[in-house]
């Protein structure tokens, strides 16, 4: 075993100068240069999603003109017709009231008219129609929101409901023409589900089921 | 084989710490120094000078590795052999101008050796565990001390040496700045009983060298003849030159520089004392071969690992400088790209809002088209019906069914009524006929019919035909 006195001699001005450079160099680089070296492969991160974003939403607002165009000149006289065929209320007397009226004029006596269940078929079931936010839509709306901020609170209610009435009455095959022409005249949409004319002696027995329908309500 | 360590003493210049003279062991081999005697690296050995030679030339502005290269081939050309065969170091001093060369000329003084010679030497020292990083001639080595302990007479022009030793005996001569030639002088053959007459013969030798000396082309006037080595043998010479001409003739005593237990006898050790002074003083005069003395190693080892560490050294600093630089340059980036996505936000936030509600319009348009604007022209099929069917015909019933995603459907139930059943065929096929022509109805299949015979009420005979036709109305349904 050499000696401390021994040990001492061997560590020369120059050896500790270089001992303490290399001391010097190993603090500076867990200090300095890794904490560094983190920082930039952070920012580089931070840079990517930040490009990935501009490059996103300088697309999206390219897009936004067409979008907004179409919303512009199209969205305003097409709600008027869909609010009118499609009403946010189901106003269930109202159109009673308009069908008795055009079988009064037609000169139809004994009209009976009822709203009768649906029984699901597949065909006029609640639910109608597409939403924003259906199967598809939803992942193309949720990721809107989160990427876009989107707001979908003003959208149109594009979901209906269906409602179902059974009308009866008898009446000369020309008037059932003319009252089943006459049924375009309802302002709101109505669907033949069935029509059945039968020969009696006096003349013909109608009966007939429509559907009409109203903007889904939560 | 003698071997010996110096180092620096108060007194006098150097201290003699050990002499050893290795001798064979019981089995014949030598013996081997021990490891904690030699130091690492300040380790010389002194070869003989039989085969080692002086060559001094004039050569013009070149590098050193130019000048080993010419020497070697001097060598290789004046001794023979190839140029491998020769190991040289040499000394570089600018023409003076004192011996008629131009000052742009540069003398060169070489020492040459036999490769296998000296590798011999090598092999023998490392017998004995000696792993010497140098190797020198004994005249050179005493050269260096006289330079060292005469340096008056070394700096003052020409002069000649003589070494009288117990193995070699030699002289050289040289200036103040090289040496000129060397010479092995002949052993005492009487064995020291006829002292005068060997001092006789080698006074000649040295009147014959000092004159040859003035001859040879960078010549010398030798002015100083210094004597060491053995005593008796230097105080004869000495005695023998100092009556022949007007040299100075001086007895010198190079183990006088040396500290030592026992001085008596340390004469016997001078050019080994001397080769171990000249290491302390840092001359250097190196006959070892490259790959021996691993200078070859050291300096370029030196210059990588110097190279490395500075890079590697370099590698933090710039690292952090970079990294901060690199920081700065994203930072301001990334500022910049906040600001253009806070720009972008509004605007991608209403494109957004619109794409949605052209998705909503899409919807409402189908909805639209299905459920609202889907409604079929009954009232004109009707009436085409009515106005299509004669009077023998006579409706049972007429259904109209929605078709859900396809067209609705009609079915017509009826009969056709006539006196005979080709009759009522006839007003049958005329009636189906017409239907087809129908617009807004598509015959979905054949008819069904059965012809039915009967009396009627008026006990008439009546033939039916009982017909089922199904179609789907077709066309535009915009009322």
């Amino acid at each position: 075993m050499k000696s401390f006195k021994e040990t001492m001699k061997r560590i020369t001005p120059g050896r500790a100068l270089a001992a303490g450079f290399a001391l010097a160099w190993v603090a500076l680089f867990f200090s300095g240069a890794l904490p560094v070296m983190k920082m930039t492969h952070e920012n580089t991160r931070k840079i990517e999603s930040a490009s990935a974003a501009i490059a996103s939403m300088t697309a999206m607002s390219a897009a936004g003109g067409w979008f907004e165009a179409v919303v512009r000149d199209v969205e305003p006289g097409l709600m008027e017709d869909y609010g009118r065929l499609f009403p946010p209320e189901k106003g269930r007397e109202d159109l009673f009231l308009e069908l008795a009226r055009i079988a009064g004029d037609c000169g139809i006596e004994q009209f009976v008219l009822r709203e009768i269940p649906i029984v699901d078929d597949g065909e006029g079931a609640d639910g109608h129609g597409g939403d924003p936010a259906n199967d598809a839509g939803d992942e193309t709306a949720g990721m809107m929101v989160r990427q876009y901020a989107a707001d979908v609170s003003g959208l149109p209610e594009t979901r209906l409901r269906t409602f179902r009435l059974s009308m009866n009455f008898d009446t000369e095959y020309g008037r059932a023409a003319e009252f089943v022409s006459r049924l375009g005249s309802v302002p709101r949409a109505l669907r033949v589900r069935s029509l059945d004319i039968e020969q009696n002696s006096g003349g013909v027995t109608v009966t007939m089921e429509l559907d009409y329908y109203a903007q889904w309500k939560n | 084989m003698t071997a010996l360590k110096v180092g620096a003493a108060k007194e006098k210049p150097y201290r003699v710490e050990w002499i050893k003279t290795i001798s064979a062991g019981k089995d014949g081999a030598p013996e081997r120094m021990r490891r904690e005697d030699m130091p690492d690296s300040q380790t010389i050995l002194v070869l003989p000078g039989d085969d080692i030679s002086i060559l001094s030339v004039m050569l013009p502005e070149m590098n050193r590795k130019q000048m080993h290269a010419a020497l070697r081939g001097i060598a290789a050309r004046e001794k023979g052999g190839q140029q491998d065969d020769w190991i040289i170091d040499f000394r570089v001093s600018r023409g003076n101008g004192a011996s008629g060369a131009p000052k742009s000329r540069i003398k060169v003084t070489g020492v040459v050796a036999d490769r296998m010679r000296v590798e011999q030497s090598y092999a023998e020292a490392k017998n004995i565990g000696f792993a010497p990083r140098k190797a020198l001639p004994g005249f050179i080595a005493l050269e260096l001390l006289l330079r060292i302990g005469k340096p008056d007479i070394a700096a003052s022009g020409g002069w000649l040496l003589v070494f009288l030793g117990e193995k070699e005996r030699f002289l050289c001569v040289g200036d103040s700045e090289s040496l000129l030639l060397s010479r092995i002088l002949p052993k005492d053959l009487s064995g020291g009983i006829e002292r005068d007459e060997y001092a006789g013969k080698m006074a000649v030798e040295v009147e014959r060298s000092a004159f040859f000396a003035r001859q040879a082309e960078n010549s010398v006037e030798v002015k100083h003849i210094v004597v060491c080595g053995e005593p008796e043998g230097c105080n004869k010479l000495v005695e023998n030159l100092a009556g022949r001409s007007d040299w100075d003739v001086v007895r010198w005593k190079p183990e006088e520089l040396f500290e030592a237990e026992t001085e008596e006898g340390l004469w016997k050790h001078s050019l080994e004392l001397a080769a171990a002074a000249a290491v302390l003083q840092g001359h250097s005069c190196n006959l070892l071969p490259r790959e021996l003395s691993g200078e070859s190693a050291r300096p370029a080892f030196r210059r990588a690992a110097i190279a490395s560490a500075a890079c590697f050294g370099a590698v933090v600093p710039i690292l952090l400088v970079g990294g901060m630089r690199t920081d700065a340059i994203q930072q301001k980036f990334l500022r910049d790209a906040s600001a253009r996505i806070g720009e972008l936000q509004g605007r991608s936030e209403n494109a957004a809002g619109a794409y949605l509600r052209n998705r909503s319009i899409k919807v409402c348009r189908e909805n639209i088209d299905k459920y609202g604007m889907g409604r079929p022209e009954l009232a004109r099929v009707l009436d085409e019906i009515a106005l299509r069917a004669p009077s023998d015909i006579v409706f049972e019933n007429l259904r109209v069914e929605d078709g859900g995603d396809g067209p609705p459907g009609l079915v017509l139930r009826g009969t056709s009524v006539a006196g005979s059943g080709e009759r009522a065929q006839e007003i049958f096929l005329r009636f189906l006929g017409a239907m087809d022509d129908c617009p807004g109805l598509a015959r979905k299949s054949e008819p069904s019919f059965l012809e039915i015979g009967g009396i009627d009420s008026e006990d008439l005979v009546r033939t039916r035909v009982a017909f089922t036709i199904e179609y789907d109305i077709v066309g535009d349904v915009v009322e």
